[in-house]
């Protein structure tokens, strides 16, 4: 029998199967086999799927062959591993611009018989240990943290330092549970901070609907970047970040039991640059970022701030005309696209009451209870949203910005006068000093 | 795509191919699949010849001794497309005086291709590795010949 890992890092590859057919014709094609346990592999089911196949695998780093001998043994209509092969087509299938689409089941092969060929293969340069040192590293570095930005930065720089990971980024799930919009990355000549992607899109959106990881490991499709721009993208005022044509890719979801909170995407310009062991750190990674965010994200009970008194005016350069568009909740600075929808609602509710009350500190939970913004009872991402807020203005705007006063409170600071117009509404606040 | 079968358009088509297995039809009904290291055109200029490494063919040639029913895959790195050859035909015959060359020379292009998609030339030389005593050379006479778009690049 092949070993358990020798086997997985030859799945990675495409195998080729063959089968005979009903006449008695025999049949090639190649197709990635799923890895189910040590006795059985999986496929996407057939129709007519052959009884027996014969199989060869390639390692795609020590150039090693091996044949198996496969029994179809049954059907799976549910389950992680039909989640996995669905992941995988819905992937595949959108990437191509064909459109999302549901794989009914898997078929399940027995492994008979499995030999290695004969020849001269390379020495294995995969080395599985990495994968757990960063694990521990980042489970004990996010023991202490309490901050959502701060757990994505340890995460970031963990698989950048522990696994030489040079592309990477995080994705959340929206308030809809339809598309997911990035709030970190690395690696990328700008951030993309804000950009979106559909839910069941790519490798990315795939991984995210069906919770299981989504791993290439050569070109598969054209790079993330293009296929936003092929119109799976919500926003294109943010382009999403990545590689133009990434020769492998690995997503995994971000989650806690079966709730969703985002996806964990790395690339590389490398093929094959992820194994297995890899995609087993990165999903338990996903999982521990699962565990540590949900209770991040629930609101905290932290009393009202006491209203302050408005600072002094101080005017400093000419006023920055700041446009909300209620319909999308759009805000622009100046001529700049900033944000959209929770997030662009929230900023214009703190502009609005820092010009009538003259107030900068506000409560995450005061926010979550202000009719103004309709937030729903359950499941309203605000934490998330302050955060991506927090970040396009860091990123785009230097004189006006969110700071964390500890957990669940935030002060704007604002350094130049500004003035507010709500273009659907038609009306122009007054300039306003900085305080 | 079926069509009929045309030699030169079918040696164009496995030039292009950095994999080749061939495919026999079992003594117990079932398939036997092993990697090919060469192929060619019969100097008849209607045949082709398939090499292998009698190691790493399993009962493929014991398969081939009884019956002539063959299927040959090859895939093309470049357009991800996969190629069928079918024969009812294949018999085992002695390799040629110049048979280590065309293996050789084969086995150069293949690891050519497999470095010109990310892989060392020592992956593409380890995949392609023989000795000259194991050498075994299948004629088969192709009966249809199919073309296919792949999803997904194969390395």
């Amino acid at each position: 029998m092949i070993p358990i890992d020798t086997l997985r890092a030859c799945l990675l590859l495409p195998a080729q199967l063959a089968s005979l057919g009903g006449q008695g014709a025999i049949t090639i094609r190649q197709a990635r086999l799923h890895f189910v346990d040590q006795h059985h592999l999986a496929l996407p089911a057939q129709a007519d799927a052959p009884g027996r196949l014969s199989a060869l695998l390639l390692h795609p780093h020590t150039a090693a062959r091996y044949r198996l001998t496969l029994s179809l043994s049954g059907q799976q209509c549910d389950g992680p591993v039909v989640a996995a092969l669905r992941a995988r087509h819905n992937a595949i299938s959108t990437s191509q611009g064909r459109g999302q689409a549901m794989l009914a089941a898997a078929d399940i092969y027995h492994l008979d018989h499995a030999e290695a060929l004969p020849g001269s293969p390379l020495a294995s340069d995969i080395a599985p240990g990495s994968g757990l040192r960063a694990l521990r590293h980042l489970s004990d570095a996010l023991a202490n943290t309490e901050d959502l930005a701060q757990v994505l930065d340890l995460t970031l720089d963990t698989l950048a330092d522990m696994l030489a990971v040079e592309q990477a980024m995080i994705l959340f799930s929206d308030e809809s549970g339809r598309w997911l919009y990035t709030v970190a990355s690395r690696g990328y000549p700008v951030s993309g901070v804000g950009s979106e992607v559909m839910m069941g899109d790519g490798i990315i959106g795939a991984a995210a609907r069906f919770l299981s990881p989504v791993h290439f490991s050569c070109r598969y499709s054209a790079g993330l970047a293009a296929n936003a721009q092929a119109g799976s993208s919500r926003d294109p005022e943010i382009p999403l970040p990545g590689l133009p044509a990434p020769q492998s890719q690995l997503a995994v979801p971000i989650r806690a039991g079966d709730w969703l909170a985002g996806v964990l995407y790395v690339e590389s310009r490398q093929a094959r640059r992820f194994s297995h062991h890899d995609e087993d750190a990165l999903s338990a990674i996903g999982a521990i970022l699962g565990m540590v965010m949900r209770p991040l994200l629930r609101p905290v009970d932290i009393a009202l701030p006491d209203l302050l008194p408005p600072n002094q005016v101080v005017s400093q350069g000419s006023a920055v005309e700041i446009r909300y568009f209620a319909t999308t909740q759009s805000v622009f600075i100046g001529d700049d696209y900033l944000v959209k929808g929770v997030a662009g609602a929230v900023l214009w509710l703190l502009l609005n009451d820092y010009q009538q009350l003259g107030r900068t500190d506000f409560s995450n939970r005061e926010l979550r209870l202000d009719p103004r913004l309709r937030l729903p009872e359950i499941g309203d991402n605000l934490e998330t949203r302050l955060l991506l807020l927090q970040r396009r203005l860091s990123e785009r705007c230097s004189w006006l910005g969110l700071e964390k006063l500890g957990r669940g409170r935030l002060r704007l600071r604002l350094e130049q006068p500004y003035r507010l117009v709500d273009v659907e509404n038609e009306s122009l606040s007054a300039d306003l000093a900085v305080r | 795509m079926s069509s009929e079968p045309n030699a030169a358009e079918i040696i164009a088509l496995l030039d292009g191919c950095h994999s080749l297995s061939l495919a026999t039809r079992t003594q117990d009904g079932s398939v036997n699949l092993a990697p090919a290291l060469a192929c060619g055109l019969a100097p008849d200029g209607q045949d082709l010849q398939v090499y292998l490494a009698h190691s790493q063919a399993g009962s493929a040639l014991d398969d081939i001794a009884v019956h002539g029913h063959v299927a040959l895959f090859g895939v093309n790195l470049h357009d991800a497309s996969q190629l069928q050859l079918q024969s009812r035909g294949a018999m085992l015959i002695p390799l040629p005086a110049d048979a280590l060359q065309t293996v050789q020379a084969q086995r150069e292009a293949i690891a050519a291709e497999w470095l010109m998609h990310g892989y060392s030339t020592r992956f593409g030389y380890a995949l392609t590795s023989f000795t000259a005593d194991e050498l075994q050379l299948v004629q088969l006479r192709v009966s249809d010949i199919e073309q296919l778009a792949c999803a997904e690049l194969s390395a």
